[in-house]
């Protein structure tokens, strides 16, 4: 299944024209046609011809890297914005100065890393990418139109799927690494957490998502989330799938993981 | 020619290219077109992109190792000793970017005059040869540029030759380093010295 989506992907016609939509300026467009009908369209101001060209490259290993959350179901676009200007401009208002990324149900707007100044971009490119598109696979299988903000999906959830597939190595990724920063939330708090949280400790929430999601993930393996996205797509809450598929509820499960920090309550 | 083997004419690719998008598939060809086409604007962010992490890694190396021995060098010796110590390196002239230093490692086997990326690398490519996982992408200028696929993705990788000459320029230039480094150790060991003394 992976091969044949990669092959098959790797075989995809791209074509090509102009139109105005990026930041007012012209805007190249490709489209990179998946083997199941579904289109990925990536737009980007000149300047960045050469992201766009090498993001089409990367396309099909780093969907055969999403496979398994699901597929794509519907077209998605991609825009590189060459400032962040033009980026800001095009995701919701509110949001701090390090994020590069934006993924919607279907969409992704990217802040190009070598507009940003990054000086070895390849790799920071695959990484942003497979964060969002992890995000747009879960949005479409999930069936979630609206902000999963919105939502009670959980942050280190949607979160840390994306982290743990687009950085799988980083390290180290446990509760002891958690335990060793020095941080005063408490574990509700850190899994699920307010903006300024975020804003003030993005490197700490973000890594304890991971490493909850990848605490899940021991539980019942990948088959187990996939059930969760299943039952998501059937219109239930998140919390009854949970504990229809862990036979736990979320809390118990975060008491569970509070204790290996330190926390009870 | 066998069936697992094909080549692309310059007609088609050169077509698709003056067009400003491919009616080909992002193969090999586009990305060696990508390349030259970083080459000639001296656009070192996007060869950089292009080429096989293992070659970006040993350049960083000798992009580094070139920066500290310059920058000993220039604070520790007189304008004629500098140009002594720079033909030690083997390098023509300092190089103020990675390409630079990627243009002097490549014309050194041929002692050749110090070439632009325009006049190196051809006005585009002519022909491309796509076998299994490698290919090889010819410019009108002759030269050839090497490819592989390395995880679905094609990257642009050297030659033995190149790979040889670049670790050579790498040693030869780290030695240098290392001696000047040593020697100014002992410069400002004796100047120490020499300060307690009176």
């Amino acid at each position: 299944m992976k091969i044949g989506l990669m092959l098959a992907c790797s075989l995809a016609l791209f074509g090509c024209a102009h139109t105005h939509s990026l930041g007012g300026g012209p805007t190249h467009v490709a489209h990179v046609d998946l083997p199941d009908g579904v289109t990925i369209r990536i737009e980007n101001e000149p300047s960045e011809a050469i992201v766009a060209r090498v993001l089409r490259q990367d396309l099909p290993s780093l969907l055969s890297q999403t496979a398994r959350w699901g597929t794509l179901r519907e077209a998605v676009v991609i825009r590189i914005h060459s400032t962040s200007e033009g980026f800001r401009a095009a995701i919701p208002h509110g949001h701090h100065d390090w994020i590069n990324g934006w993924a919607t149900n279907r969409s992704v707007d990217l802040l190009s890393p070598r507009a940003a100044g990054v000086e070895r971009w390849r790799d920071q490119l695959r990484e942003v990418v497979l964060h969002e598109l992890t995000h747009v696979i879960f949005f479409q299988n999930a069936q979630l139109s609206d902000d999963w903000r919105t939502t009670a999906i959980p942050f280190w959830f949607v979160e840390g799927m994306a982290v743990c597939t687009a950085n799988p190595t980083v390290q180290p990724r446990d509760w002891a690494w958690v335990r060793s920063q020095k941080f005063g939330l408490k574990m509700q708090e850190l899994l699920n957490p307010s903006p300024l949280a975020l804003k003030q400790q993005p490197a700490l929430v973000y890594g304890a998502a991971a490493v909850a999601f990848e605490a899940l993930t021991r539980l019942k393996g990948e088959a187990g989330v996939r059930k969760i996205i299943s039952g998501l797509s059937n219109g239930k809450i998140f919390s009854e799938v949970f504990r229809r598929v862990y036979d736990r509820s979320i809390e118990q499960v975060v008491r569970s993981w509070g204790s290996q920090i330190g926390q009870e309550f | 020619m066998s069936l697992g083997r094909y080549f692309i004419t310059a007609v088609g690719l050169c077509l698709a290219l003056t067009q400003g998008c491919a009616n080909t598939s992002d193969g090999p060809g586009r990305v060696a077109t990508s390349y030259v086409e970083a080459l000639q604007s001296s656009d070192a962010s996007a060869v950089h992109a292009l080429l096989d992490p293992a070659v970006v890694a040993r350049i960083d190396r000798l992009s580094s190792a070139v920066k500290a021995l310059r920058e000993n060098v220039e604070k520790h010796y007189s304008n004629d000793d500098q140009k002594s110590i720079l033909a030690r390196t083997g390098l023509t002239q300092w190089p103020e970017t990675s390409l630079d230093l990627l243009a002097q490692s490549s014309h050194q086997a041929s002692e050749a005059e110090p070439l632009t990326a325009l006049q190196q690398w051809g006005t585009g490519i002519r022909a491309l040869d796509v076998s299994d996982d490698k290919a090889t992408a010819t410019t009108w200028g002759g030269d050839v540029i090497l490819l592989r696929k390395t995880d679905e993705r094609w990257l642009i990788v050297w030659g033995e030759e190149d790979e040889q000459r670049l670790e050579s320029m790498l040693l030869r230039i780290i030695r240098v380093r290392d001696q000047v480094e040593s020697a100014v150790q002992n410069l400002e060991s004796t100047h120490r010295f020499g300060g307690a003394e009176r």
